[in-house]
C-alpha cells in the first residue's frame, strides 16, 4: 500500500499538469490516478 | 468454445470489484484520499467517487447508481466540523451518503452491500451520529499510515491481502 501511495504522492503533479486540473479532486484527475495504481498493482504482482 | 460473459455477468464482475469512496474533498485530506486510493486498489478494488458524477446530471440519481454499482462503500466522517467560509456551516454530504448506503445495504434482501465507516479521532463519531453506536468505527488517526491499518482490518475477509510496508 505504502509503495503505491508514495508512487501516486510522485506522480500527482505530472497528471496535474497532463490533465489541465488544479487539484486532484476532479474527475479527470481521479480516474488517471485510479487507472495508475491499479496498474502499478498488477505489475507489483508479477514481481 | 470460450464463453463470452454477457454484459450482466460483466456488469456483475465489475461490480464485486468495486468500492465506492464516500470522502472529503479538500486540499487537507489530499493525502488521505491518495492513501485511500493506493489502498483499495492494493486489494484489487475499483475506487468509485461521486467526482465521477457530471454536473448536469441529478446528482442525487447519480450517486444511487454509482452505489449500486459497488460491492462495498468507505465512508469517511473526518469532516463533521463546520466550514470556514460565511455562512459556516457542517457538511451533510457525507453522512447523508452514508445514510444512503446504509437504506441501500438495509433494503436488499441479500445485504450484498457493505459499508464501513472511518473517522480521524476516535469516539468523535458517538456524539457526531449517535444512530451508529454499535457500529464498528475504523479510526485512522489522520495518517496514509492509519487508512492502510484500518483498511486492512476492515477487508481482513477479502481474498487478496495487501502488505502495508514498502
Amino acid at each position: 500500500m505504502t509503495v503505491i501511495f508514495e508512487a501516486l504522492q510522485k506522480n500527482l503533479r505530472p497528471i496535474l499538469q497532463e490533465t489541465g486540473a488544479a487539484s486532484p479532486f476532479e474527475a479527470s484527475v481521479f480516474r488517471r490516478i485510479s487507472v495508475y495504481a491499479s496498474a502499478l498493482v498488477d505489475e507489483l504482482l508479477k514481481h | 468454445m470460450a464463453h463470452e460473459p454477457s454484459l450482466e455477468e460483466r456488469a456483475s464482475a465489475a461490480r464485486q470489484k468495486s468500492v465506492f469512496l464516500n470522502l472529503p474533498y479538500d486540499a487537507r485530506f489530499r493525502s488521505l484520499f491518495l492513501a485511500y486510493v493506493a489502498g483499495t486498489s492494493a486489494f484489487g478494488l475499483i475506487p468509485r467517487a461521486t467526482l465521477e458524477i457530471p454536473g448536469s446530471a441529478r446528482r442525487l440519481d447519480r450517486i444511487l447508481t454509482l452505489m449500486e454499482s459497488c460491492r462495498c462503500s468507505i465512508h469517511d466522517m473526518s469532516r463533521v466540523q463546520l466550514d470556514r467560509r460565511p455562512l459556516p456551516t457542517p457538511r451533510f454530504n457525507m453522512p447523508f451518503e452514508l445514510g444512503l448506503a446504509v437504506g441501500y445495504h438495509t433494503r436488499r434482501a441479500n445485504r450484498e452491500h457493505t459499508w464501513f465507516v472511518f473517522e480521524t479521532k476516535p469516539w468523535r463519531l458517538q456524539k457526531s451520529l449517535s444512530d451508529l453506536n454499535g457500529t464498528d468505527v475504523y479510526t485512522h488517526g489522520g495518517t496514509p499510515a492509519g487508512v492502510f491499518r484500518e483498511l486492512l482490518s476492515a477487508f481482513v475477509r477479502h481474498r487478496n491481502q495487501p502488505t502495508c510496508g514498502r
